[in-house]
């Protein structure tokens, strides 16, 4: 099970605590962030850069993506150890996310008992069996309910239907599945576009009995506004409001994606609890260096320091000065430009440290604006 | 001469001899930045970052001393803004000692329009396309910019297969550019190190030696080889210019980075190598192992292989990650080229204590036995390993 305790709500979002997750007992204040990784690893670090030079503000959840990890199924099954142990993953919990949220989800390929994920040799067909098989081997402590994400705005409504009933299904599948499993799901909730089918989903699938030791939370399906997608708040704000509605208000609510600080500050005070470090990574790849202003839990304000511009070609001043991280500690921004400019891994390194650190710390921001408002 | 000839017997810049076994030997090299053991092995991180490993993990190998490239880092970020960044040590956030080139190689080797005359190389530069001289004064200038502990003198560049009149043209050259080089040298924070050349012509090599070695403060090299030429031709340069070198010079053999280069070199009384071969390797999934030398962690029989690289390696590598899983991402994730890159240059510098620990216990022949065997598994050892062997008097009945 995952524990997950509601502890106040304000309008600026929800507050909770994390107590217990599947077989691990941790101690995770929310609203937060899992930690991305890719491959078992948050991308560009190896496990002993990332212990020793991010430094994070709670002990950290890991988010597997799926798609760089099973064409190695059979591999990690035959290692009999688990993923944690293949590859050299701390010891903390383990989530399995089923889509990576630093690729694109295309349109057209989900089946009747399938959908699609993208690995490196191209399209898997991923079943529910198939997918109760992988979370055995490696063991992990959460995963997702496979969902037909693919309802792009312009939908037609026989494929929307088609998208719910087989969502549905797999839903159903899943539990059926974990009788003999006993590794806690979140409930995978979509609807694109559509407030009424959000309301439809939820009520379709979430309203599992509030003590079944087998839901770990709801997983929203936001996949159409990653960052670079659409963002309008007041849809959003609509089509979440119908999702979270009817359904138990205790319940861990978590959702994928690569968010900028300030899509998390909207998504948070429309009810999201926990999110990913994606949005760091990718920032990160593309030679930027996320910066929170100060004001950033007031309206959600944040910068991104673009390396690829020669503005900072001979400026050897730290990136950020008030910064705590590694990075910012012992590099200049001259020296990050010339390492993008060259084109060596040793960038997206160092940018990752930085980008994790902050991100992490937009959250530590938003608890303490809700706490405070909680309190008076 | 050097205004700053008297600078040479500055306490900042030794190179201390320890113990000599053969022809081998084993030193403390003292440079501004640290005291580095030789033979030493010298990780190349060409633009100022050693290929994805963070410097404290360089630390934590306990290496001494990196070779950063002056051609590349003269055009980007370039010289001037490295020593706007305070030099190259602080720009790249390592403590200790550095080695940078003269720059004249890399213009040799990556510039389609090259001409040397008295003056100096004149070559295309590959980002603006323009003209551009390369002179003595001026390698010393962007060298002195860089701020690394040991520059190198600009010579003159032939390849290692030349034959005739050009070849003492470019020693004669040589010499005089590294006068050149000399009298522009002012930091005495930084030594220079004169480079022997003279081709595959042995007495040329040695009257080169004579000429350089009168020359040279702290340190010498031994330039002009891993272009292509015979290994038989290779060992016995290495071999000749050792002999006709004096003692109190280290002597640093210039691209030289196979293990078993590095072993043999070491043992004919080579004292420094710089080779970017492990990570350059690292980056194709190739991790280097005593067992067999090369392990290609691509090729598909080692999906299922869930030992470490190494057994014996001590490296974070090893000690943590199996080769099914660095198979798994190799080519996909960076953190396969971090890990192998690890591993490999730890696998050079434990290979050169191990070296160092021969000499310094006597043991020699035994290392070397030992070596070789685990290197060439089952394979038979090369000629000129043997004749290497052979000529320094270390006898393996079963070769
Ligand atoms: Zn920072
Ligand atoms: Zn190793």
């Amino acid at each position: 099970m995952v524990k997950f305790n509601l502890e106040g709500a304000s309008a600026a979002g929800r507050l909770g605590k994390i107590s217990q997750w599947g077989s691990k007992s941790i101690e995770h204040a929310t609203p937060s962030c899992m930690l991305y990784l890719r491959a078992g690893h948050v991308p560009h670090l190896t496990w002993q850069v990332e212990t020793k030079w991010i430094s994070h503000l709670q002990s950290p959840i890991y988010q597997l993506t799926l798609p760089s990890l099973v064409e190695s199924k059979e591999v990690i099954a035959k290692f009999k150890r688990g993923i944690a142990a293949f590859c050299a993953i701390p010891n903390g919990p383990l989530h399995l996310a089923t889509f990576d949220p630093m690729d694109e989800l295309k349109t057209g390929y989900n089946e009747a008992k399938t959908i699609a994920i993208w690995a490196s040799g191209g399209k898997v067909k991923l079943g529910v069996y198939e997918q109760h098989e992988i979370v055995k081997s490696f063991g992990v402590d959460s995963f997702e309910t496979l969902i037909d994400y693919d309802v792009p705005r312009d939908v037609t409504n026989k494929r929307m239907s088609k998208a719910m009933d087989r969502t549905k299904i797999l839903n159903e599948q899943t539990f059926e599945y974990e009788e003999n499993l006993a590794t806690p799901v979140f409930i995978s909730l979509g609807g694109g576009f559509s407030a009424f089918q959000r309301r439809k989903c939820a009520v379709d699938n979430g309203m599992r009995k509030e003590d079944d030791e087998m839901v770990a939370g709801y997983s929203l399906e936001l996949h159409d506004f990653w960052d670079g997608g659409c963002w309008d708040v007041e849809e959003l704000k609509k089509l979440l409001s119908e999702t979270f509605e009817p359904l138990p208000k205790q319940r861990l609510r978590y959702v994928c994606g690569p968010f900028s600080p300030k899509q998390v500050w909207h998504l948070v005070q429309l009810g999201v609890d926990l999110f990913d470090t994606s949005y760091a990574v990718k920032m990160a790849e593309k030679a930027k260096a996320i910066r929170l202003n100060d004001s950033y839990a007031t309206n959600g304000d944040f910068e991104l320091m673009d390396f690829t511009l020669d503005q900072y070609k001979d400026d050897f001043t730290t990136p950020y000065k008030e910064c705590q991280c590694y990075t910012c500690k012992n590099y200049t921004r001259g020296y990050l430009h010339h390492l993008n400019n060259t084109k060596e891994l040793l960038c997206s390194i160092l940018l990752v440290i930085h980008n994790v650190h902050e991100y992490e710390r937009s959250f530590a921001m938003l608890r303490e604006r809700i706490s405070k408002e909680c309190s008076t | 001469m050097s205004k700053n000839e008297n600078d040479d017997e500055s306490p900042m810049m030794s190179f201390k001899l320890l113990n000599i076994a053969g022809r081998a030997r084993r030193g403390q090299l003292q440079l501004p930045h640290s005291i580095v053991e030789t033979p030493v092995f010298m990780p190349v991180g060409t633009q100022g970052t050693m290929k994805g490993v963070l410097p404290e993990q360089l630390l934590e190998m306990d290496c001494r001393i990196l070779l950063c490239n002056t051609y590349h880092l003269g055009h980007r970020p370039g010289h001037n803004l490295v020593k706007k960044a305070g030099g190259i040590h602080k720009m790249m956030n390592w403590p200790r000692s550095i080695l940078t080139d003269s720059g004249g190689f890399q213009m040799v080797s990556l510039s389609k329009l090259m001409t040397v005359d008295e003056e100096g190389v004149n070559f295309e530069s590959p980002h603006t396309g323009e003209m551009m001289l390369l002179s003595p004064e001026q390698s010393i200038h962007i060298q002195q910019c860089l701020g690394a502990d040991i520059m190198m003198q600009l010579d003159h560049v032939i390849h290692v297969l030349t034959t005739g009149p050009i070849v003492r043209e470019a020693m004669g050259r040589s010499i005089r550019w590294l006068d050149r080089c000399n009298a522009a040298h002012t930091r005495d924070d930084q030594t220079l190190f004169p480079i022997v050349q003279g081709g595959l012509d042995m007495d040329m090599r040695k009257e080169c030696v004579e000429e350089m070695a009168k020359r040279a403060k702290v340190g010498i090299a031994i330039g002009g080889l891993s272009g292509g030429e015979e290994k038989s031709a290779f060992w016995r340069v290495v071999a000749t210019c050792c002999e006709a070198l004096p003692p109190h010079l280290p002597r640093y053999v210039m691209g030289v980075g196979h293990p078993i280069d590095l072993v043999i070199c070491s043992l004919l009384g080579a004292d420094m190598f710089d080779c970017v071969y492990p990570t350059r390797t690292a980056r194709f999934g190739t991790a280097l192992v005593r067992r067999g030398g090369e392990l290609r962690l691509n090729q598909n029989k080692y999906a299922n292989d869930f030992t470490p690289i190494d057994d014996k390696c001590t490296c974070e590598t090893c000690q943590n990650y199996t080769r099914a899983f660095i198979h798994a991402i190799s080519q996909k994730e960076t953190v396969a080229c971090h890990l192998i890159s690890m591993h490999n240059i730890k696998h050079q510098l434990d290979l050169m204590r191990d070296v160092q620990k021969a000499i310094a216990s006597g043991d020699a022949q035994e290392f070397l036995k030992t070596f070789l065997e685990e290197q060439y598994l089952g394979t038979s050892v090369p000629q000129w390993v043997i004749d290497a062997c052979d000529y320094m008097g270390y006898k393996f009945s079963h070769f």
